[in-house]
């Protein structure tokens, strides 16, 4: 009989090992890799601005016009920056006008701003008035602007500008002839004296130099054209200057508008950053719709028509970018879902070479995504495969090299949830996305773990900093009486007053390699880990160097999931090899959750902590293996009996109170037996959101019960088994079973039900 | 715009120091029938110009601008189509929403500079759009219906607009609810006036009317003060409106212009309120079958009764009041008869 029970058991704890959730073939990173933001023209920190090519080319213009020694961001600074008040003191100062403050100043500006030096310098008054001037049309337009104002023809604003018109009038020279133009145009503008725009421009116009400062002229022009009435003029402007805002204006919808620049002008500058913010709406817009089950349709069409358009122009004659075209077209396709269309005419562009260099990177990124995504690239080519990914990581590493010559300030370059580098997104989502799916689905689930590791640590191994991996907390022997038991409250303040620091590990227990290994079982961890100790081929090599192979967290993984799957013996065997103070990195053991005993017979009543929590997992591995020698093979059955139970008692709570056993974090789903509709509350929640391991861990729960019940009829003393029912809380089992036993005397004096229970257990017989 | 600010208000202060020297200053008030102008566009019909000069109207509240928003800014100002009467006195007045003074979590000093400058935009504002119309101003009037989380930011408003005006020689008046009375000597303003009319929540379905009613006034009139230190004038109304709700009772909106003796669009069911018969649009807004409109008017006989009760209170009334007419509009005036307007004038 109790050969067959113990057959039974063993054949039961062996089916549980098959009965583990395996999640390989389905696996998905636990996030949208959407928001590893991919569609670029230019990269991610270039602002978009439409006057950014007029603010620079007008820059230039005062370097030609002034000296070419004199720094851009200078000029830059004094002519845009700069105030009326400002350039008044440098007049001042240069007539022999200033006071002390107004002479400290200026020499101040001087010292700080080349321009100012060569104005005061070379005594340009010409350059000088012309700034002046300049900066009262600003500011008097400006306070224009201003909501409070009240617009009357007599008031000082108007007054004002008005004189700037006579002034511009008055001008004679050359060497700014196009600048008072430009004056006298916005001036006029303001003043809503539009016919007289048109005349300025009918006669100035011919005569100005087809530079930026013509084409900001125009665009007044075109404004007053369309105040007198006359469209046509106003919308030939327009579009040869991609003002596509302005075009709106004579009663185009932007998409319209968009298609009559493209046409009229394909090549207009207006057109890269456009079109990147476009893309930039769409990506994130397509996430958040994944992300959180948005309505997604309204930029579906509008990522239709910009499709149509791209494709049209990538294929236009005129075009001499069709690189870009292409791209935005293929991105469309992507966020369409026709990431094979995408594909295909991107292959197509790839010959023609941007003079955006960025752009021409950008493709070739997203070639690989796409060819990854759609056609199974890694596994179908690995060694192209290999190449493109190898190139990833060099302009990662050129992306990154400017930014990692301070070394004390790296760890500043870690997000820990995402990166912000293009590079380093491109590779974690091409991986994440794409190769580590095809892999699993191929079989090759060590391919896939290689792939995760190296998504998810190259970029930490390039920023070398041990901070990542080992966070700082103080000595273990101060923290140690801390995390040896239940914190109270005084202890939490005593640790505050005393400083003592426990920092958390972002990167290694949540990552996507860590939640990929942490769902497979331990013999495909331990082949990984295997493989990557003695990797044969390039490739292997290759992906090995790009991971993270500490012995101590590989180990220490395998090890708790041998403990998981009740394999005590395998998990010594590698528990033994971790380092004793491994376990003090974990954040498990930061959180203050490595002192429970897992062989405590009630923990649903109070925690009892470890008589020392040094090693705690191989401590209770070695004691679980140690008692399955004794169920199975100690000669006393009530030696056997009571291993049994605590052979139960330690599966049950290693799954549960004692989770840091055999998990890494204590998730929300986890129940811990509390009473009545809250534990069915949590249960309920558990089995909705981790149905596999929820059923897992109810098996093993449910088994360790049939353990403790197959246990008992083991016992041949008396005095064991009723203190082991005793222990259990099972007291009725004493009343009908061994009442006259120590426990069931001393019972009977203490419990108050003890005369229910007996009574119960009279009428049982 | 700061940087003009500054030296236009000095210019300001100038022409109307001047001006003012030359004009009697800051006076008495005479007592005069007076009316609010309160459309987004001056354009006066010839019916309401005869109107003025019929009832010897000698002063016209007339809106500039709201004030709304924080960072506050001017809105809905007001287009002059004509010019403004030189035989009227004409007080620009400004309605302050209660936006500009939302700022709670601002240091006191913070709030100081910003109600200072507040102040000092709003006065330059109105005295230059004065200038433009070509008029000269003895008193301008602060309209909002503060609260007491609002009324330290728009009391101090006031008080810095107040020190600017006085140095020009002209006045500041407020606007008084019924709600209000109680707090008559706090206030930093020379007049006030208080409004006679929006007595009752008009989104609320059970009032019958939320223009005026005696028995809404009768209660506030416990707080008036034994002793009135602020110099008062009466606004009375002359306005009607529909107060639009949906058949679940709820409000949706005002209806100016709704022809309600339209049998085929409205049916009368009690006390003023009208049921839609069938969906149409009144203004732009969908109205639906079912939906409610309570139309109501400004009766000469509770404006009356208002008026009598108002005027038997002594302490309300100072030596010198006016009584104004809320507000210039021919469709509303000509609901009332010429007997009727001058009796509500008299006083």
């Amino acid at each position: 009989m109790k050969l067959r029970i113990f057959t039974a058991i063993s054949g039961l704890l062996f089916c549980l090992l098959f009965a583990l959730p395996v999640a390989e073939a389905c696996w998905h990173p636990g996030f949208s890799t959407r928001e590893l933001w991919l569609y670029r023209i230019f990269p991610y920190d270039t602002p978009i601005d439409y006057n950014g090519d007029e603010t620079q080319s007008n820059c230039q213009l005062w370097q030609q016009q002034t000296s070419s020694d004199i720094p851009l961001e200078h000029v830059k600074s004094a002519v845009y920056q700069y105030s009326y008040q400002q350039w008044k003191w440098v007049e001042n100062y240069l007539i022999g006008k200033s006071d002390i403050f107004t002479t400290d100043t200026v020499r101040k500006l001087m010292g700080n701003n080349a321009f100012v030096k060569y104005i005061v310098l070379k005594n340009d008054t010409e350059a000088l008035d012309f700034l002046l001037l300049a900066k009262r049309v600003e500011e008097t337009r400006a306070a224009m602007r201003d909501p409070w104002y009240y617009p009357y023809e007599q008031d000082a604003e108007h007054a004002t500008l008005r004189e700037v018109v006579r002034q511009c009038e008055a001008y004679q020279g050359s060497r700014f002839k196009s600048r008072y133009a430009l004056q006298a145009m916005r001036t006029l503008f303001s003043l809503k004296q539009f016919d007289q725009c048109v005349q300025l421009w009918e006669s100035v116009g011919p005569t100005l130099s087809q530079d930026v400062l013509y084409g900001q002229i125009e665009n007044y022009v075109g404004g007053a054209y369309f105040r007198q009435g006359n469209k046509e003029k106003a919308l030939d402007i327009f579009t040869r200057n991609g003002d596509v805002p302005s075009i709106q204006m004579l009663g185009y919808n932007y998409q319209a508008a968009f298609e009559l620049l493209f046409e009229k002008n394909p090549n207009s500058s207006y057109f890269p950053d456009m079109l990147q913010t476009f893309i930039d709406s769409y990506e994130y817009h397509f996430w958040y719709a994944e992300a959180y089950g948005a309505d997604g349709d309204k930029y579906e069409k509008q990522a239709t028509w910009l499709n149509q358009v791209a494709l049209k122009a990538a294929a236009d004659p005129r075009v001499n970018d069709p690189l870009m075209w292409a791209y935005v077209a293929s991105c469309t396709y992507d966020f369409l879902g026709k990431s094979e269309d995408g594909l295909t005419i991107l292959q197509q562009n790839l010959h023609h070479v941007s003079s955006n260099d960025f752009l021409n990177n950008s493709a070739r990124v997203f070639r690989i995504y796409l060819q990854t995504k759609t056609t199974r690239y890694n596994t179908a080519e690995p060694d192209r495969f290999l190449t493109d990914m190898k190139w990833i990581d060099q302009q990662l590493k050129s992306e990154m090299a400017p930014l990692l010559s301070d070394t004390s300030q790296r760890l500043k370059y870690y997000h820990f949830s995402s990166s912000q580098y293009f590079f380093s997104n491109a590779w974690r989502r091409i991986l994440l996305e794409c190769a580590i799916p095809n892999a699993l689905a191929a079989g090759d689930t060590t391919l896939a773990i290689s792939y995760a590791n190296a998504a998810e640590n190259l970029f930490v191994n390039l920023l070398n900093d041990e901070e990542i991996h080992h966070p700082q907390m103080s000595p273990i022997e101060e923290v140690a009486p801390y995390l040896a038991g239940p914190r109270t409250d005084e202890q939490w303040a005593e640790m505050v007053e005393k400083n003592i620091q426990i920092h958390y590990n972002y990167h290694d227990y949540s990552n996507q390699m860590f939640n990929l290994v942490d769902s497979l079982q331990t013999s495909t961890i331990i082949r990984y880990w295997e493989a990557v100790q003695s990797p044969h081929t390039p490739a292997e090599r290759y992906w090995t160097q790009c991971s993270y192979l500490d012995a101590d967290y590989w180990q220490d993984i395998i090890g708790t999931h041998a403990l998981r799957e009740l394999n005590y013996p395998l998990a010594v065997t590698y528990l033994s090899k971790v380092s004793s103070d491994y376990q003090y990195r974990t954040n498990v053991y930061r959180d203050n959750c490595m002192w429970r005993n897992p062989f405590h017979y009630n923990p649903k009543y109070n925690l009892q902590p470890i008589d020392d929590n040094r090693d705690y997992k191989l401590t209770f591995a070695q004691d679980m293996a140690g008692l399955e020698q004794k169920m199975n093979h100690s000669s006393d059955p009530n030696v056997r009996a009571r291993s049994m139970i605590l052979y139960a008692l330690g599966m049950k709570n290693s799954m549960n109170w004692c989770w840091a056993l055999t998990y890494y974090s204590k998730t929300s789903y986890q129940w811990l037996w509390i009473d009545g509709e809250e534990e069915e509350e949590y249960k309920k929640y558990f089995e909705m959101y981790a149905p596999a391991e929820a059923k897992y861990r109810t098996q093993v729960w449910n088994q360790a019960d049939s353990l403790i019940q197959a246990a008992f009829p083991l016992f041949t003393d008396p005095e064991q088994a009723a203190m082991e029912y005793s222990k259990l809380a099972m007291v009725w089992k004493v009343a009908e079973l061994y009442p006259d036993t120590e426990t069931g005397r001393w019972l009977s004096r203490h419990c108050d039900q003890w005369e229910d229970y007996v009574k119960a257990a009279k009428r049982k017989k | 715009m700061k940087r003009y600010q500054g030296p236009f208000l000095c210019l300001i202060l100038l022409f109307f120091g001047i001006v003012n020297a030359y004009s009697q200053g800051r006076e008495e008030k005479e007592a005069v029938n007076a009316i609010y102008h309160w459309k987004t566009t001056f354009n006066p019909s010839k019916e309401e110009w005869k109107f003025l000069n019929d009832n010897a109207v000698k002063r016209m509240y007339v809106r500039f601008f709201d004030v709304d928003n924080d960072p506050a800014e001017p809105v809905a100002t007001t287009i002059f189509k004509q010019n403004l009467p030189q035989d009227i006195e004409i007080i620009p007045t400004t309605f302050i929403t209660l936006e500009p003074f939302w700022y709670y979590w601002i240091s006191d000093s913070a709030r100081e500079c910003r109600n200072h400058d507040l102040a000092n935009k709003i006065v330059t504002r109105l005295l230059k759009m004065a200038q433009v119309q070509n008029i000269v101003v003895k008193e301008v009037q602060f309209d909002c219906d503060w609260t007491a989380s609002t009324e330290d930011d728009f009391f101090q408003t006031c008080t810095f607009a107040r020190d600017t005006l006085h140095m020009l020689g002209i006045d500041l008046s407020v606007t008084i609810r019924l709600h209000q009375l109680g707090m008559l000597k706090n206030i930093p303003a020379d007049r006030g006036v208080l409004m006679l009319y929006n007595t009752s929540n008009l989104k609320n379905y059970s009032v019958s009317n939320s223009i005026l009613s005696y028995n809404a006034v009768k209660q506030y009139l416990s707080r008036v003060p034994k002793e009135c230190v602020l110099d008062l004038d009466f606004a009375y109304p002359t306005y009607s409106w529909g107060i639009w709700f949906n058949s679940w009772q709820d409000f949706n909106g005002i209806l100016h212009k709704v022809d309600i003796t339209n049998s085929a669009l409205y049916q009368w069911k009690q006390d003023g309120c009208y049921e839609v018969l069938k969906d149409h649009k009144v203004e732009g807004r969908q109205l639906e079958k079912g939906d409610i409109i309570r139309w109501e008017v400004s009766e000469y006989e509770e404006v009356m009764k208002v008026k009598n009760a108002i005027e038997s209170y002594p302490s309300l009334k100072g030596s010198r009041y006016s009584v104004i007419l809320y507000h210039l509009d021919f469709n509303n005036l000509s609901k009332f008869s010429q007997d009727e307007i001058k009796n509500i004038y008299r006083h």
